[in-house]
């Protein structure tokens, strides 16, 4: 009986604010319960359209809070929160953008903005854990190094864009006052872009990557040992300094405390 | 005292006023914590690995008693309570030691989906089987008393048959749980549902209070009447700190929470705010003519 009645206002929940009342509410009479009942829908839909816009700030101040409103209402009606917790509400957002046709039209980096708010939201709550020490990897002895293997900090992300400067668009809204019209985005670079997220002092960081970084850190963070890594870097930026990358990888807290060595002869690469 | 050795700060929620711990704040408090007697946060804002807000209430709960409320437990709920999500409470309780432990008589989850409000249960006896089994469940999971607090509705259910300070009361005596007495909601409920504020706060249950909630409301216009919302964006108005003194001559002193969750102002006024509770707790003391107690937990007042 309860359960019936939780399923029935649930649902009713969630439906367009034109929709009926379920049954068995008194207020009076069925119009007094009607709109009782609707304190309730927008409390709902507000509250948790309100949540996304929280964790979703770039996309909210570039589409503006307009559009933002009704997209952010249209993934709240299709995909509520599967647990009581606002921090994890959002992580099927990104999906959900790159799925609207009229939002990625007017917005076509929409989606790639959102996915790398949504790793900034996962950092800025992830685990706290120590970072790889810069003495940790000076004691390596340097025979070991082709074949060292790193593991990614719980709080750092790694977001690829292949055709959007989603760094630079990042910044742009990040700077833009609130406004319910979209943002007027000019002089971005042409290009994508790649950024890494970290939260080493505290606050979740953005670094923008350039093409040798972007790819020793995905290689690395895919579990490549340092030789593999280091070849694929310097195939995509000649020039490449392992040192300057490993530096700014250890200054950033990119890297896990625990290290390991990859079983094959040289790291797995053929000299 | 429990001689616990996590017990860093102080322990046990007062008998003054405290105000919620809220994120524009956070930097005031870690400067130095203003004159207040304790603080209360929504559980479910906490339930992180880690990170800067974690490390913030940890901090803070050095200097001052902690309570922490919850919004998204949903003890109403038929389907009964999330074990995920009692467990990542008990983390967070274990990790800061909470001198209160509160959650809500109502429900915001069916069919594993989090509604993120606090919807009216009907008052029927199989509601009450319902919510009992899970508030022992509840505090079964986190090995310790929690506070349910009375809602604040809008409307009725067909199927209730219960009066709702019954219900609760009920709740009260079948789980040995204590009771959140949250009088703004009282006063907008009443409003709402057309019942006297007094006649509810008279059957409720004072002996079971472990804390009070005051809160300031809206007021709209719906349907060409005026409906009280509970949106805890203003100050306390006068009827409400006159059901807050009613409360207190009925409990005693016990620790009173200024809420506020939207348009959240400068600290001062929630300060300012807090004075005038600390008052009502004096004077409800000096009424009964016996210094306050210097705490008040849930076990000391079962």
């Amino acid at each position: 009986m309860l359960r019936e009645l939780q399923d029935r206002m649930a649902r009713s929940l969630l439906e367009d604010f034109k929709a009926p009342p379920p049954a068995g509410l008194v207020a009076g009479d069925a119009a007094r319960a009607a709109a009782r009942f609707m304190i309730h829908r927008g409390n709902v839909v507000e509250s948790l359209a309100n949540a996304l816009g929280h964790t979703f700030p770039a996309v909210k101040a570039v589409c503006g809070e307009r559009n933002f409103r009704v997209l952010a209402a249209a993934h709240v009606r299709a995909a509520p929160p599967a647990r009581p917790q606002l921090m994890s509400y959002g992580g099927d957002f990104p999906a959900f953008v790159a799925g609207h046709a009229s939002a990625m039209n007017d917005f076509p980096f929409l989606a790639d903005l959102a996915r790398l708010e949504w790793a900034m939201n996962e950092a800025y709550y992830a685990d706290d854990a120590p970072a790889l020490a810069p003495e940790t990897l000076a004691a390596i002895p340097e025979e070991r190094l082709p074949a060292l293997k790193f593991t990614l900090h719980p709080a750092a992300r790694l977001v690829f864009c292949e055709k959007f400067p989603i760094h630079a668009i990042w910044s742009a809204a990040g700077a833009a006052a609130a406004s319910p019209d979209p943002l007027i985005l000019t002089d971005l670079p042409q290009g994508g872009e790649a950024v890494l997220v970290t939260r080493k002092f505290g606050p979740v960081e953005l670094f923008k990557l350039d093409a040798g970084e972007t790819v020793f850190l995905g290689s690395a963070a895919a579990g490549a040992p340092l030789a593999k890594a280091l070849a694929e870097a310097e195939a995509a930026e000649p020039g490449f300094e392992l040192s300057a990358a490993l530096a700014a990888a250890l200054s950033r807290g990119v890297f896990g405390a625990e290290v390991s060595f990859d079983p094959s002869p040289h790291g797995g690469v053929t000299c | 005292m429990s001689g616990n050795e996590h017990a860093e700060g102080p322990g046990p929620v007062p008998a003054r006023a405290g105000i919620g711990l809220r994120h524009p704040h956070v930097q005031a408090f870690l400067d130095g914590p203003p004159a207040i007697g304790w603080v209360e946060v929504h559980s479910e804002n906490y339930l992180a690995g880690g990170g800067l807000r974690l490390a913030a209430l940890e901090r803070i709960r050095r200097d001052l008693p902690l309570s922490c409320h919850g919004v998204g437990l949903s003890l109403g709920s038929a389907e009964g309570l999330d074990p995920a999500h009692l467990a990542v409470l008990r983390r967070l309780f274990d990790r800061v030691e909470p001198g209160l432990v509160s959650e809500h008589v109502s429900w915001s989850v069916s069919g594993g989906v989090y509604y993120n409000d606090l919807l009216p249960l009907p008052l029927t006896d199989e509601a009450l089987d319902v919510i009992v089994r899970n508030v022992d469940r509840a505090q079964e999971a986190f090995g310790r008393r929690i506070l349910v607090e009375n809602p604040s509705t809008y409307l009725d259910l067909s199927d209730s048959r219960i009066p709702e300070p019954e219900f609760i009361g009920e709740i009260v005596r079948r789980t040995g749980c204590g009771l959140l007495l949250d009088v703004n909601n009282i006063h907008v409920s009443a409003h709402n549902r057309g019942f006297h504020a007094a006649d509810y706060l008279a059957a409720l249950p004072a002996a079971a209070v472990g804390e009070i909630h005051i809160a300031g409301h809206a007021r709209r216009e719906i349907g060409g009447e005026t409906v009280l919302i509970d949106d805890h964006g203003s100050r306390v108005i006068a009827d409400v700190w006159r059901l807050l003194d009613a409360a207190l001559a009925r409990t005693g002193p016990v620790p009173v929470l200024v809420e506020w969750d939207t348009d959240i102002p400068e600290l001062s006024v929630l300060l300012a705010e807090a004075e005038t509770a600390d008052a009502a707790i004096q004077s409800a003391t000096a009424r009964r003519g016996a210094p306050a107690p210097a705490t008040r937990s849930p076990a000391h007042a079962a």
